[in-house]
């Protein structure tokens, strides 16, 4: 089913039972998909994006542009209602999490990084991958647009989670599990916005200047 | 205290909302000064080398106008710049609650830039006082709900001057301290003082703006507030 072999959960936190935090946003899903289609084509146009020199990542096998320069650019920097809701959303989460990992939210000067994926069934796939670090205070999640009906497969402590997507929820989740989207049969695109949650001191000078204070 | 009413429009008068902040200035200043030689060097903004040749860095506001069209700010990994997004969040807030705006359904968008302003000589005088075509505004000087402000980083002595509601013989000086950032409402076009001083005079400066003003504007340079 899957390229690569699963990989190991990764996050340190072994003592505490995982857990998803979730919000159900209210937005206005067909304007956000054609809103976030006409940003596809202005990425894949090079309209929008810095540094960009073509190179290979390792997401090209997505079959998504905007997944493979997913570090080009910043989702949360598009003017979009369901966008702004969204980002407060992801730090109201974040607040969550932390409570519940017992970190200090205003003392780790939390940032973030989000990007889109538009799939379809023809063309590539997310397969099992993580987005660094050992879990808590490392937080990934992804948000729902256009994902009904499919599912999301995670690997949480070596035990296989699979997590049924809901259009219009986001999720988050500590880094440390790896994941992967399942099968998509349906014509049409699968959207989905995703994000990474990362304290100040996990964030490399060498990055690209898209990271967003998650004030 | 109440809110105060302007008497010919009953629209709250105009009014500076600050706070000050306990950032490490100068730490705040060493970096800002390696992002400044990296803008030139090495063109980290990868603004099209013919427009970047164009920029003179000697000459004001060369910064503030790429800063304008090349970047935010706010992207720049920083623990006081992130400091200065939280206070600038709670800041526009007060504003709101002042002019009776409701925070949450304008869904803020915040830009911002640094100004890196050597000493002032001969010709180069900035003072809108002397050179009134100096007084500018932002977001075309449309009022709350639109704002604008700025922060100290290396601003004293100095005064930055406001011409309220646009009133020539209406002007208020605001004497800049270091580490205070500011923040007004647009329609009170403003202009700094000269600089007299051989260290830069560096300010971090900042819009912010309403999500339905931005509808059909390339993205990539706001961010959520």
């Amino acid at each position: 089913m899957y390229d690569n072999v699963p990989l190991k959960s990764t996050s340190i936190n072994t003592n505490v039972t995982h857990k998803f935090f979730e919000r159900n946003l209210n937005s206005d899903l067909d304007d956000l998909s054609l809103f976030l289609g006409k940003q596809y084509d202005r990425i894949k146009n090079g309209e929008i994006l810095k540094n960009d020199q073509g190179e290979k990542t390792l997401w090209d096998t997505s079959g998504s542009i905007t997944t493979s320069k997913w570090n080009k650019y910043n989702v949360f920097q598009f003017y979009h209602p369901a966008i702004h809701k969204l980002f407060r959303s992801v730090r109201s989460m974040t607040v969550e999490a932390c409570e519940y990992y017992g970190i200090d939210f205003e003392k780790e000067d939390f940032w973030v990084q989000g990007w889109f994926n538009i799939n379809y069934n023809h063309v590539g796939k997310l397969d099992w991958h993580e987005h660094g670090g050992s879990g808590a205070p490392w937080f990934h999640g992804y948000y729902c647009v256009k994902a009904e009906p499919s599912t999301t497969h995670y690997k949480v402590f070596d035990k296989d989670f699979e997590n049924i997507n809901k259009n219009n929820r986001a999720i988050l989740s500590e880094t440390g599990h790896p994941h992967a989207m399942a099968d998509w049969n349906w014509e049409g695109p699968r959207i989905t916005v995703a994000y990474d949650v990362i304290p100040h001191k996990g964030i490399m000078p060498e990055w690209e200047q898209h990271w967003i204070p998650l004030a | 205290m109440g809110t105060a009413l302007d008497s010919a429009s009953m629209k709250p008068s105009h009014k500076f909302f600050d706070v000050t902040l306990d950032n490490d200035l100068e730490s705040l200043k060493q970096y800002l000064s390696e992002i400044e030689e990296k803008i030139f060097t090495e063109n980290i903004l990868s603004v099209p080398s013919d427009i970047l040749k164009k920029y003179d860095r000697n000459q004001p506001g060369t910064l503030t106008q790429l800063g304008i069209n090349y970047y935010n700010i706010f992207t720049f990994v920083n623990p006081e710049i992130f400091k200065l997004k939280e206070a600038l969040r709670k800041l526009t807030m007060e504003a709101c609650e002042y002019y009776g705006i409701d925070f949450d359904s304008q869904k803020y968008l915040i830009h911002g830039w640094f100004n890196s302003d050597l000493k002032t000589i001969g010709s180069n005088g900035v003072n809108p006082l002397k050179h009134p075509s100096h007084f500018h505004d932002h977001s075309d000087g449309l009022g709350a709900p639109w704002f604008h402000g700025y922060y100290c980083v290396e601003a004293e002595p100095s005064s930055t001057f406001y011409q309220i509601n646009k009133e020539k013989d209406n002007v208020f000086e605001n004497v800049n301290k270091n580490n205070r950032a500011i923040l007004s409402e647009t329609g009170h076009p403003h202009g700094r003082d000269d600089w007299f001083f051989d260290s830069k005079r560096i300010t971090i400066a900042y819009d912010i703006t309403p999500m339905n003003s931005l509808v059909g504007v390339k993205p990539n340079k706001w961010m959520p507030l």
